[in-house]
């Protein structure tokens, strides 16, 4: 009963460092955000710093899962495709960060969207092993439902754009985002509502804040509300930022507390 | 007077094992040995205190005249239960009213067999289940005879005796036989004992099956226990593919120290359940399996959520055998709140 007490405490312990350095991050953010106390370039690029740092934090814990797991256990195959897919999203906020700091704004569809593309991709797989686990006699609908998302996800803007004439890969890309973030999102929270009051629901929270931010950046974005200055903000963009970089603090933090439940053992207060 | 196995036919053997009618009472030790003696009562009390002293677990027999037999069982030193055997019928009695029974009715054969906590239960169920008609089986038939209950895919105790001997096998689906042979007052169990009881030297044994009962208290434990085993491990084997094995080891080990809290031997691992538990009723063996369940099923419902784990539950409950879904039921094995029905 000792080893448990200290298993626990230490993982509390763990936890509680990351949280605190990752709230230090969202105040930090938020404040260069409202403050601006740099000149405008280092002020974005402070921004971007963060969000790239916060996306490493995701990637890095989500890698901690991963290699935790004994080769031969089957969530190793989730945790495989979520580092991967944060690694990707990683290296596209940095690129996007880097584009952004020598031109100022990002042209879309750029290189860094093809991180954020090929992210989806394998969180698609992670989805899918995660309900094949959950759900390992309906294999073939959740490969149709997968299929069907992407399907979605590509030709549902398209055919869209297409129709009414507005064809551009700016705007294709622009539609694609919400839509994939919408599919992500609805994959999370019904994740989160299977494991509804389980640890196991915890790593999806992040996603799914992820997702709906990012559908309110792809539209702030589109409709032209959205500030690409710090220096020149609006509490929109600001609120849209600060719950990305959240999002994806979350998704850390609900990565490092799964790394916590397996490195540690299970509580039942946990 | 036994039937011969090897004059039955097959269809007739299979009438036997279903309506068979018992010509009397009999339990595992309840053959006197030609190498025993009448113990005194002084001995007799010795012998009792011994297994107290040595923290024993296994069985006491006294066999008195009118085939009367009293059985004792141990549980580490303690008088758990005890039988009083007769002809056609047994009584259940407390330790005290036996001891005062065997002090009164004077010397008696005695037989004494320190055995697993699974053997005893094998004892018991030989005592309480009316077993089917005995039949001697000359030694050339004896391991197609043992096949032959074996493929029934039921479990299934068997006890056999011999002129110097008595042997106790138990056949369970998908799991080796467990041997129990007494010979000249040395046990042999474990992985050689099944050869051993092949290769008794002595021309015919007679052999009486033990089919399951669900009205007899042993019965009761065994298929409680059973459930109890199999609800666990496919639990792990459940959990495992959502969490991998770390938390599964975990697992194990949180019911290795929980039941060590509760004064239980049942420990686990990732892949296996070493249940060394009997238990003085059904009703008391439920009671300790439901305890376990409820921390274990606390714990689960923590990780993977309270709604997964029910449809979990519910669909291993679902896939238990009939009777060990009957036993669960009958005793509330599973903690409140979850399927019972």
């Amino acid at each position: 009963m000792n080893n448990e007490t200290n298993s626990n405490q230490n993982g509390a312990l763990i936890l509680s460092i990351f949280s605190a350095f990752a709230l230090t991050m969202l105040a930090g953010y938020v404040y260069i955000y409202q403050v601006a106390p740099f000149e405008e370039k280092l002020n974005n690029a402070a921004l971007n710093i963060l969000t790239a740092l916060a996306a490493l934090l995701a990637a890095g814990s989500a890698s901690a899962v991963f290699l935790h797991y004994h080769p031969e256990d089957f969530p190793r195959k989730i945790w495989m495709y979520v580092a991967f897919a944060c690694a990707w999203w990683f290296l596209a906020e940095t690129v996007w960060g880097v584009i952004a700091f020598y031109r100022g704004e990002v042209a879309s569809p750029g290189i860094a969207d093809a991180g954020w593309v090929i992210g989806f991709l394998f969180f698609t797989f992670a989805f899918y092993y995660q309900y094949i686990a959950i759900y390992p006699e309906k294999k073939n609908q959740i490969i149709s439902v997968a299929l069907g998302a992407w399907a979605l996800a590509i030709f549902a803007p398209l055919a869209s754009l297409l129709a009414t004439n507005s064809f551009t890969a700016e705007a294709y890309i622009n539609y694609y985002y919400p839509i994939a973030d919408l599919t992500v999102g609805i994959a999370g929270i019904a994740l989160m509502f299977v494991f509804y009051g389980g640890a196991l629901a915890r790593p999806w929270v992040g996603l799914v804040i992820l997702g709906i931010s990012d559908s309110f950046y792809a539209w702030a974005e589109q409709s032209g509300l959205y500030a690409w200055s710090a220096n020149n903000s609006n509490l929109l963009t600001v609120a849209i930022d600060s719950t990305y970089l959240a999002a994806y603090l979350m998704m850390s933090v609900g990565f490092l507390v799964q790394w916590i439940l397996i490195h540690y053992g299970v509580s039942a207060k946990r | 007077m036994a039937r011969v196995y090897s004059t039955c036919k097959k269809s007739e053997l299979s009438n036997y094992r279903r309506g068979a009618i018992i010509a009397r009472v009999t339990a595992i030790f309840s053959l006197v040995l030609p190498n025993e003696v009448k113990m005194p009562m002084t001995s007799i009390q010795a012998l009792m205190d011994s297994y107290q002293e040595r923290r024993r677990t296994g069985v006491i027999r006294f066999s008195y005249a009118m085939d009367k037999q009293l059985f004792f069982i141990f549980k580490k030193g303690a008088a758990l239960s005890s039988y009083l055997v007769m002809p056609e019928r047994w009584e259940f009695q407390t330790s005290e009213q036996s001891m005062a029974w065997a002090l009164a009715a004077g010397d008696a054969y005695a037989q004494s067999a320190a055995l697993s906590p699974f053997g005893v239960l094998m004892t018991k169920i030989s005592i309480e289940a009316r077993g089917e008609e005995a039949l001697t089986v000359e030694r050339a038939d004896l391991q197609e005879y043992l096949r032959r209950v074996e493929s029934e895919m039921q479990p299934t105790l068997l006890r056999l005796n011999w002129k110097n001997a008595a042997a106790a096998v138990f056949f369970a689906p998908n799991a080796s036989p467990r041997v129990q042979l007494f010979a000249q007052d040395v046990l042999v169990s474990g992985a050689d004992s099944l050869k051993v009881l092949l290769d008794w030297d002595e021309s015919s044994c007679v052999a009486q099956a033990f089919t399951p009962d669900l009205t007899v208290s042993a019965w009761q434990e065994y298929f409680l226990r059973s459930a109890f085993a199999d609800i666990f491990m496919s639990l792990l084997k459940r959990f495992e593919i959502l969490t991998g094995r770390a938390l599964i080891d975990s697992m194990a080990r949180m019911l290795s120290t929980f039941s060590a809290y509760k004064k239980l031997n049942i420990t686990a691992t990732a892949r296996s359940l070493e249940d060394d538990e009997f238990f003085a009723s059904p009703q008391e063996c439920a009671q300790q399996y439901n305890a376990l369940l409820s921390e274990i099923f606390t714990r689960f419902s923590a990780v993977i959520g309270p709604r997964l784990h029910e449809i979990t539950v519910r669909e291993i409950v679902s896939r238990l055998s009939p009777l060990e879904r009957q036993a669960a039921q009958d005793f509330h094995l599973l903690p409140e709140g979850y399927v019972n029905e």
